[in-house]
């Protein structure tokens, strides 16, 4: 089966003020649909980049990245975006809701952009299964840093995406918060068969990972 | 698209955040500046042209040699306008003498004159008192002069045709009877239409003017005159008050322009806010662009979000400037109705079109850029917040910004000259307000200051140029367009006002003979009145000239019959270039003495399609006098001096025989004197033209008053750009006062560095703005208005105190609430 996340020779270099930088370095990497993947390292070590390469967020420098089966640097922006639309969730670090909307147009708007109909009993049911059920029709800046974290799982997983990204999902939390935060990842992962790319520091968070990948100044090797 | 209540709902709650509500209040200030300023100054020229109809008597005259066909009569009662027909012809009556006496007659019908009124009295040389009479059958009103001259007294009787009149009443003022050169030059006499059968004068009616009056509704008279246009009747001329006299036209004209540019500074002006208030809005919202390109919204659909917002916040600010603006106007409408003691007409409704227009085009013009660059938000800033998107590019802001600000122009449409006017000069502004603001920012930066407060607020200045720069020009944009209309306003006010002196001539006295001309002199310099000058003048008749098969002379597009083009002047020559007049083409005479030669007013030449070089002919008695146009003068129509559409060279009219003209003042309290000089020097006529000087005076007065009224819009907007230009960097500036006091700075501390900043960022851009103020107010008088003014060092005085101490304000205003929270609850804030 064809992987639904590879990297060839994926280099990322930037300008910076003592010549160039180079972030990532000759990146190969291959995830299997359904296959859960957790990249550790220290801070600075290029973890965020590669997440962001992977997800068409960012173009290389060189190589090459193929998203679901797509070659990224065959698409435009507009392109690129399609192609998340409906197949791709993220979860970050600082939650990224918007904050004009409400809970529950938070989550319908990954709905709505992924082109799907019945908005918002499909979205009113992710919200309950996050244990949100009372909190649909507040803002983000009312809600508790785990309770925004837990809306956006719902807005990541409504579409069931085949791939899940997630940038350091639990570090902003306390760590109670973050382990329940993490059991939900978890769960409704395998429920609904996604993929993950799961970046963080934490090494119990990672074990839950089918494999754990190290990153370290922009070179990715393998643990276990 | 979202639901549309979660996208309104959103749109709501967006509005409560402090960029998007700055535009909202920008476009509120603009929209509704616009549309009072519309609504008002619509008024004021519906009124001013009414006021002004006065000097025809109608809004619109029909007048021919011949009567006048009965169609025109009957449109125009079928139109809803109101009609009063009128004929004009001289005559002749026996003095008291026996003596026949020339007198110009004048029959009028019910409801004469349409504007304005008369005024009549029982004694001779009174002011009078307004009727809304006209003479009843079988009397007659009569002219002070004629009484003076004749030896005729009031109540007596005399023959007029083959009727018997009794003289009732003393005409004192007629209102369409001010201007110099249109009328015969007899004494009045005034009497019924329905006598004028009877007295079987018609058959005198070989010499008469026939006049149809025509007055009503703005739109059904312009309408009206469109249809009589269109039957392009060689036999009858149309008059409208514009055409009539110079010296009014050229009044209004000013006034369009004053007002007009005053609206267009409101504009301008909220536009600037609206261009820093949008550069944040799209700052703020980049994360909420972020995450949708995340979840694989196309770049159109992040363009269409945000576009709708800001088009909800255009229609929403235009809805809310136009009620505005309507009630604005209704309030400025009752100020200055009884300042100008006239009752405003009702505005029409084309500024309410005009407000949402104005607020659409506004919004997009100033605020599409940057919008336009959060659809190209790297969405890598969710992972690493340090992405920002691509700055707005300047020169495509500036672009649709200067695109924007002109179709408004043009759609207002009012006045292409100032329209391209201000648009270069904004051009040139943008482009030397970049420039000098770089280089005030760099100077700054290097000023060897040791007090750290001020070393602080200088670095403050220094790490992030480009906004300051931004902001300099922002509000140097406010604070010149501030300055513009209080201190050059004042000067450019007073200098209009200057044109027309307390002492312009009231009376010009025409008909002088050649042998009176010095009495007249002596009495009038014995009576110590002030005389500018005794000027011959001789009737002279155009020959139209017929070259390429063309007839020359005329202008093409039908001024003729539009009546713009007299065909009678009054030829005058002199050594000399008039006093008053200045040379704009050509040259004066050649010393050549065969040669004939002419000079002629920009604006006849112009009607005339006639240009230096061109040769023209006119018939001075029973002679043709042909000569070249040696040059062409500009005249000060309002100064209300004796000028002259076409002077001749001396050696080429002395011959005939001419009479003279002159002017001069008469105090109001010595109104007698006239009647003493035409006693003394029979044949001689003097006209009053207090009435038309008033006119123009109450015209300048108005206006004046209602650009106080509209300047209360300007300096508004001009508030919203320093709250916007504030606001831009209200959030780095909390961050930084929370992280200073966090770390022990005091409060005084914190409070000098940024009343520095703000003060150095106000001087700056004061300092900015007097400049091209000046240059502006300079540029504008000389090439709009006409008129000359030098702009003095007190623009820079109020320019940079003004710009240091309001900026200083409004910054503290707005970081007040930061320095006094406490530092973990503004922490927390950010
Ligand atoms: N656009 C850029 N310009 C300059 N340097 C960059 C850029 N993007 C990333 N870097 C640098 O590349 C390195 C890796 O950054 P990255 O954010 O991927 O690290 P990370 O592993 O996610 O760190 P952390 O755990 O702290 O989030 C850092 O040193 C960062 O400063
Ligand atoms: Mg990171």
């Amino acid at each position: 089966m064809q992987p639904i996340v590879a990297a060839q020779r994926l280099t990322r270099q930037v300008e910076g003020p003592a010549g160039i930088l180079t972030i990532l370095s000759e990146v190969d990497l291959e995830i299997e649909a359904g296959e859960a993947v957790a990249i550790r390292g220290p801070s600075g070590s290029g973890k965020s980049t590669l997440l962001g390469q992977l997800a068409g967020l960012d173009s290389p420098t060189r190589g090459t990245v193929h998203l679901l089966g797509q070659d990224l640097s065959s698409l435009d922006e507009d392109g690129k975006a399609a192609l998340r639309a409906g197949k791709v969730g993220f979860v970050f670090q600082l939650f990224h809701l918007l904050p004009g909307l409400t809970a529950l147009e938070n989550v319908e708007l990954a709905l709505e952009l992924a082109g799907q109909g019945n908005r918002y009993s499909q979205a009113a049911q992710m919200l309950e299964s996050v244990g949100l059920a009372a909190r649909m029709q507040h803002m983000p800046l009312q809600l508790s840093g785990g309770e925004q974290q837990r809306v956006a799982l719902a807005r990541a997983f409504v579409i069931q995406p085949q791939v899940l990204f997630a940038d350091e999902p639990t570090g902003n939390l306390d760590a109670d918060t973050g382990e329940a935060v993490a059991d939900m990842l978890f769960t409704l992962r395998k429920e609904r068969a996604s993929a993950l790319v799961l970046v963080t520091h934490d090494t119990a968070l990672a074990s839950r990972c089918d494999r754990v990948l190290a990153m370290e100044a922009g070179r990715l090797k393998s643990v276990e | 698209m979202i639901r549309a209540p979660a996208h309104l709902a959103a749109f709501i709650r967006d509005s409560r955040s402090g960029a998007l509500r700055v535009v909202i209040i920008a476009l509120v200030v603009a929209v509704t500046a616009v549309t009072s300023v519309g609504f008002f100054t619509d008024r004021i020229r519906l009124a001013m042209e009414q006021r002004s109809g006065e000097l025809l008597g109608a809004d619109v005259r029909i007048e021919a040699s011949t009567p006048i066909a009965p169609i025109y009569r009957s449109k125009a009662a079928e139109d809803g306008l109101a009609v009063s027909r009128q004929v004009e012809f001289p005559s002749v009556i026996l003095d008291a003498e026996g003596m026949p006496k020339l007198v110009a007659v004048k029959v009028v019908e019910t409801g004469y004159p349409l504007r304005g009124r008369l005024r009549v009295s029982d004694q001779l040389f009174e002011e009078g008192t307004e009727t809304d009479a006209v003479p009843e059958f079988g009397t007659l009103w009569v002219g002070s002069t004629l009484l003076a001259e004749s030896g005729l007294q009031l109540g007596q009787s005399i023959k007029l045709g083959a009727s018997l009149f009794r003289l009732a009443r003393v005409l004192s003022y007629e209102p369409d009877n001010t201007g110099i050169f249109s009328q015969l030059a007899a004494p009045r006499v005034m009497m019924n239409r329905s006598d004028l059968e009877a007295a079987e004068l018609l058959s005198e009616a070989s010499r008469a003017r026939h006049r149809l009056l025509i007055a009503g509704e703005p739109k059904r008279v312009a309408t009206f005159i469109d249809w009589a246009r269109e039957r392009d009747d060689p036999s009858v001329r149309i008059r409208t008050v514009r055409e009539v006299q110079p010296e009014i036209r050229t009044a209004l004209d000013r006034a369009a322009s004053y007002l007009g540019l005053a609206s267009i500074t409101a504009i301008v002006i909220a536009g600037a806010a609206i261009l820093l208030a949008m550069r944040l809005y799209a700052r703020q919202q980049q994360d909420a662009a972020a995450v949708m390109r995340c979840l694989g919204a196309s770049q159109g659909y992040v363009l269409r979000i945000f576009l709708g917002r800001m088009l909800t916040a255009a229609g929403l600010a235009s809805a809310l400037g136009c009620a505005a603006g309507l009630i604005a106007q209704e309030f400025l409408a009752s100020l200055a109705s009884s300042a100008l003691q006239v009752e405003l007409p009702a505005p029409s409704f084309r500024p309410l079109l005009a407000g949402v227009i104005v607020g659409t085009v506004v919004a997009l013009g100033f605020g599409l850029a940057p919008i336009l660059s959060l659809r190209q938000v790297p969405v890598l800033r969710l992972l690493r917040s340090e992405h920002d998107m691509p700055r707005p590019s300047s020169i495509l802001s500036t672009g649709i910004a200067l695109a924007a600000t002109f179709v408004v122009l043009l759609w207002q449409g009012k006045d292409p000259v100032l329209a391209t006017w201000v648009i270069a000069s904004l051009l040139v502004l943008m482009a030397a307000l970049l420039t000098i603001g770089a280089l005030l920012v760099w100077f700054v930066r290097r000023l060897p200051v040791r007090h750290t407060v001020f070393r602080y607020a200088l670095a403050n200045l220094g790490r992030r140029p480009g906004m300051v720069i931004l902001q300099i020009v922002a509000l140097g944009t406010g604070i010149m367009a501030l300055l513009l209309l209080t201190v050059i306003r004042v000067d450019l006010l007073d200098s209009w006002q200057r044109t027309v002196p307390d002492n312009a001539p009231n009376r010009f006295v025409i008909n002088i003979q050649p042998d009176q001309q010095r009495g007249v002199v002596e009495m009038l310099e014995e009576a110590d009145l002030t005389l500018p000058g005794i000027f011959p003048m001789a009737r002279g008749r155009l020959v139209p000239e017929k070259s390429d098969g063309e007839w020359r002379g005329w202008n093409s597009g039908g001024s003729r019959e539009s009546g713009e083009v007299p065909s009678e002047f009054n030829l005058s020559f002199s050594d000399d270039l008039p006093v008053n007049n200045e040379l704009i083409a050509g040259r004066w005479w050649t010393d050549d003495p065969s040669r004939g030669e002419w000079s002629l007013e920009e604006g006849i030449a112009d009607n005339l399609g006639l240009e230096v070089g061109d040769t023209l002919t006119f018939t001075v008695g029973e002679n043709e006098v042909t000569g070249q146009v040696s040059n062409l003068r500009r005249v000060t129509w309002d100064s209300f001096q004796v000028n002259f559409f076409v002077i001749g060279k001396p050696s080429m009219l002395e011959l005939y025989p001419a009479t003279y003209i002159t002017s001069f003042y008469l105090p109001d309290n010595r109104a007698r004197f006239a009647g003493d000089l035409v006693r003394r020097f029979p044949g001689i006529t003097v006209f009053d033209v207090g009435a038309l000087i008033e006119q123009v005076r109450s015209i300048i007065r108005e206006v004046s008053t209602a650009v106080q009224y509209v300047f209360a819009f300007t300096l508004l907007a001009g508030l919203v750009v320093l709250y916007a230009a504030v606001q831009t960097s209200a959030r780095e500036r909390m961050r930084e006062i929370a992280i200073l006091r966090s770390l022990g700075a005091k409060r005084r501390r914190i409070w000098g560095t940024q009343l520095t900043e703000f003060v150095l960022l106000g001087a700056m851009a004061g300092l900015v703005a007097a400049l091209f103020a000046s240059l502006a107010g300079y540029l504008l008088s000389r090439n709009v208005f006409e008129l000359s003014f030098d702009p003095g060092p007190a623009v820079f005085i109020y320019g940079i105190v003004g710009g240091a101490v309001g900026v200083g304000a409004a910054g503290l205003l707005a970081v007040q609430r930061v320095v006094r929270r406490p530092v973990l609850q503004s922490l927390q804030r950010l």
